[in-house]
């Protein structure tokens, strides 16, 4: 580890000793070209003038190569720094056997633990931090969870209670779950006590729809204590409240599952790292702030004429409406509280003008403007950028000048003076060496005293409800290509619509590719591979629109957005036995195209594509397909035809499970949400059954939320995941099927 | 002791040299929003972010934190850094804002005189003396009593 570090050091010194060769090229140059342009200034002669420049043209096209070379090896180096502080988990679990068996022995109990990912990794603060919290979690299990041996033989459980210690990575976090086969929480019981101890108001309580899940929040209150006797084990009344703002402190959360007389689960969901983290960059007032990107759940851009319809008034409260659901608004710059520092931050003004200019050349501020010219421009345009942030499962939008892109931030913490202000959870240096702060979004929404329960959804209701409704439409996105027929594609697979100029789009062979600061993606014009009509071929993309759900991203450069609509009608396909069509729909008169994205991927970049080793494998499987929606049907159904599978259709958990008696399939592929009978019942009488009960069962859906996983991978499925993700389906069941790993 | 002797809103003050680590005369600094009046915002120092204070708002001079075109900014060291000095700063990064640079001065500590009766505008455990000097009366602020006055 230590001898890579070297490496890559001594690497970053040779990049260095380059630019510094490169800066003393370039004062020789300036010289140069000084020392041309007035020559030709006196002869009037530009063909030296012009062989001098494009010399050093090439010169600068060189030096590309190297500012690449340089990035990466700074990425590497941070990587490789980043692992040196990471350590297992192991370090804070060690210490538990012995902290169970005091306990145990103090309590009279017999307790055993089990430990598992003690090999997962986390950063050394971390670790450092998580040691008391966990050590408080573990007692209360053993103390409240865990009943004594006694008790538990009278319920009929073994006399030895169990305490398990579980560490694992899922999403790009490590979750940390304390699970106790004890005694469980008692909703009520925690309810009537967090009453008497004056931490639950009366009104708050009488509200039926408590959920059990808001009851157990309540022992994080200060001041609340259940045990019936205050040992020195737990139950001093102190701790939970302090647990959880030590979790909150190293950016974790805490969740809690609890059955009567099964357990508890307490779950902490801790970050990798502290010290980088992916961002949003926003603009309010010519400022740049950044909102760590674990909050951002979208990005929604509200054309002025839709603002209206969009933007409705709650009790004198501005919320959204996203798609059936109304979302509390807040505006940053009523949070950032007048423009009292505007004046003395001139100066950065005008030198973002400038770099905003290189980006988006269609936008021209004059540099020497005065800066009152821009915000009234912006109003002008009329557009509103809203960023929805979530809090655990709560959700809100945040009204902002400008969006920006992602990058990755350096987290520098904030001096004692700043602490006072929750907005802020710390702040970065960006590129171009100015300071941006970072936003707390839990931090706003308790300025802005929002107070989420009651009016908004809870997720498990949410999900209770979405599994219920047996209607199930796709959200599509609607968009032109400079050609007359309108596009449409599923909206959960865009990942972001982003302004493009034509400048920036290149043409090699024939690919074309869309240049960033240090990359670039490759990007498609459908109409040079789908047979559409186009007027002029010439015509400027305005939009670039970028994918998600595939390993290898293709940007497609779009014209115009049109809407987002809500549809479950079935395309028609006559006609369009097009590859990268799924059908059509006539919407409003015009014909709108039902896009295949997967296809269009392996029509432009083949390469990437090869599933034809793997059609060969797959030829002749049976996958039975159980799905409502017929516009789904036809999505999955094509992906695993595509793939060789033969597919055999069904329209919900009836049918599939009468056609799984009468024929022999591979595999089967099924929905969760279903009329007559649901994916999950399904899969229960797949299970009980004794000759089907060992056939794989994927369940998809169009909801997916990784919360729901586990409930849903209990029910007995292999595996739970997006519908329209190609890639991971093909992967699933070929891992399922025991094919051979795809390359 | 060498001293730096600035103006801040007119008055000549002074802090022992050894309390700051490097001054910057021109310096880029990010406004923060819903910060403490004595902020007045925070600057990149060399990929370390420092807190730039306004002693005016510290010492109760001013309101507000004023900027001028001569304005420099004094960073100081973090209270670990600190060796032998008579004063105090803070464990984090912060920087001074001062109206103007006016000088160094050597001098002896008997030259330091008690702060004189009449300083009453001023808390007196902010003032660790007075100082006659070429420039007029300077008066040598307590580092430490300041930062604290208002963190």
């Amino acid at each position: 580890m230590l001898n890579r570090l070297i490496e890559s050091a001594g690497e970053l010194v040779l990049g260095r000793n380059q630019i510094n060769n490169l800066m003393a090229m370039r004062m020789l140059d300036q010289k140069v070209v000084k020392e041309a342009l007035m020559e030709a200034k006196d002869s009037g002669d530009l063909d030296r003038l012009e062989q001098v420049l494009s010399n050093r043209i090439l010169d600068i096209t060189e030096s590309t190569g190297l500012m690449q070379s340089f990035s990466q090896i700074s990425s590497e180096l941070q990587e490789q720094i980043m692992n040196t502080r990471l350590q297992f988990v192991r370090t804070v679990f060690s210490n538990f056997p012995r902290v169970i068996r005091d306990i145990a022995k103090k309590l009279g109990k017999e307790i055993e633990l089990e430990l598992s990912g003690e090999d997962v990794e986390l950063d050394k603060t971390i670790i450092d931090a998580l040691g008391d919290p966990m050590t408080h979690l573990v007692r209360n299990s053993c103390d409240h969870g865990v009943e004594t041996p006694e008790a538990r033989e009278e319920k009929g459980k073994p006399r030895i209670g169990r305490v398990q210690l579980k560490a694992y990575h899922e999403g790009g976090q490590v979750f940390i779950d304390i699970i106790d086969d004890g005694a469980g929480m008692n909703a009520d019981f925690l309810k009537a006590k967090a009453m008497e101890k004056g931490i639950l108001s009366e009104a708050e309580a009488e509200a039926d729809h408590m959920s059990d899940r808001d009851a157990f929040k309540l022992i994080f209150r200060p001041g609340f204590s259940t045990a019936a006797q205050v040992t020195d084990v737990s139950g001093r009344g102190v701790g939970m409240d302090v647990v959880r703002s030590n979790i909150e402190k190293i950016g974790g959360s805490i969740e809690i599952e609890s059955e009567r007389d099964k357990g508890s689960t307490i779950s902490l969901r801790l970050p990798l790292t502290l010290a980088i983290i992916s961002a949003l960059l926003v603009e309010e007032q010519g400022r740049y702030f950044a909102l760590p990107q674990v909050s951002v759940q979208e990005l929604v851009r509200l054309r002025h004429a839709d603002v209206s319809d969009r933007i409705a008034t709650a009790n004198g409260l501005p919320v959204l409406k996203l798609r059936g659901q109304l979302l509390p608004l807040i505006k940053l710059s009523d949070i950032l509280g007048g423009d009292k520092t505007v004046e003395a931050g001139s100066e950065i003004i005008v030198d973002r003008r400038v770099k905003i200019q290189d980006r988006r050349s269609d936008e021209i501020f004059d540099k020497d403007a005065s800066k009152e010219n821009r915000p009234s421009k912006e109003r002008r345009k009329g557009n509103l950028y809203i960023v929805i942030l979530s809090i655990g499962v709560h959700r809100y939008g945040l009204i902002v000048d400008r969006l920006h892109d992602t990058q990755e931030l350096v987290v520098k913490p904030l001096s004692s003076y700043l602490n006072d202000s929750k907005i802020y959870s710390g702040a970065t240096i960006l590129g171009d060496g100015h300071v941006a702060m970072i936003l707390d979004a839990a931090g706003i929404a308790n300025d802005r005293e929002l107070r989420f329960g009651e009016n908004q959804v809870n997720l498990e209701e949410e999900v209770v409800r979405s599994y219920n409704s047996t209607k199930e439409a796709q959200t599509m996105l609607c968009f032109e290509a400079g050609s007359r027929e309108h596009f449409a594609v599923n909206l959960s697979m865009v990942s972001r619509i982003e302004d493009v100029s034509c400048d920036r789009i290149e043409k090699l062979g024939d690919r074309y590719y869309l240049k960033y600061d240090n990359h670039s993606i490759p990007v498609v014009y459908l109409h040079e591979h789908l047979p559409i009509h186009i007027e002029d071929t010439e015509w400027e993309p305005q939009y670039l629109l970028i994918p998600r759900l595939v390993s290898h991203p293709v940007g497609i450069l779009i014209s115009k957005t049109q809407d987002v609509f809500e549809t479950d009608k079935e395309p028609d396909r006559g006609g369009f036995q097009h590859k990268g069509i799924h059908g059509a729909f006539t919407r409003d008169g015009t014909l709108t195209l039902f896009l295949d994205l997967y296809s269009i991927f392996e029509i432009v970049e083949p390469e990437k594509y090869n599933f034809n080793d793997l059609q060969t494998e797959m030829s002749g499987k049976k996958v039975l397909l159980a799905e409502d929606t017929a516009l789904f049907r036809t999505v999955m159904g094509d992906f695993l035809k595509d793939c060789g599978f033969e597919v055999t259709e069904a329209v919900d958990g009836q049918q599939a499970w009468e056609t799984l008696n009468s024929e022999r399939f591979d595999a089967l592929v099924t929905d969760i949400v279903m009329p007559n009978m649901d994916g999950m019942e399904l899969t229960r009488h797949v299970r009980d059954s004794e000759t089907l009960s060992k056939l794989p069962i994927i369940a998809v859906t169009s909801l997916y939320q990784e919360e729901d996983r586990k409930k849903i991978m209990e029910s007995g499925v292999d595996e739970y995941m997006r519908k329209l993700d190609k890639e991971q389906m093909l992967k699933t069941l070929n891992r399922i099927l025991g094919v051979r790993e795809l390359v | 002791m060498t001293i730096l002797c600035f103006k801040i809103d007119g008055r000549l003050f002074g802090i022992d040299i050894l309390l700051i680590r490097e001054i910057q005369e021109r310096f880029v600094h990010t406004p923060v929003d819903r910060s403490p009046p004595c902020v007045s915002g925070v600057l990149n120092l060399r990929g370390q972010i420092a807190t730039l204070l306004d002693p005016g708002v510290l010492l109760g001079l001013r309101e507000e934190p004023g900027l001028t075109e001569n304005s420099s900014c004094v960073i100081l060291k973090k209270a670990q850094e600190l060796k032998g000095v008579d004063d105090r700063t803070s464990d984090d990064l912060l920087a001074l804002q001062v109206d103007e640079i006016i000088d160094l001065l050597e001098l002896r500590p008997e030259e330091i005189s008690p702060p004189p009766a009449n300083l009453n505008d001023m808390n007196p455990v902010l003032v660790r003396g007075v100082i006659d000097s070429e420039h007029g009366v300077i008066v040598l602020l307590s580092c430490g009593e300041m930062l604290l006055s208002q963190s």
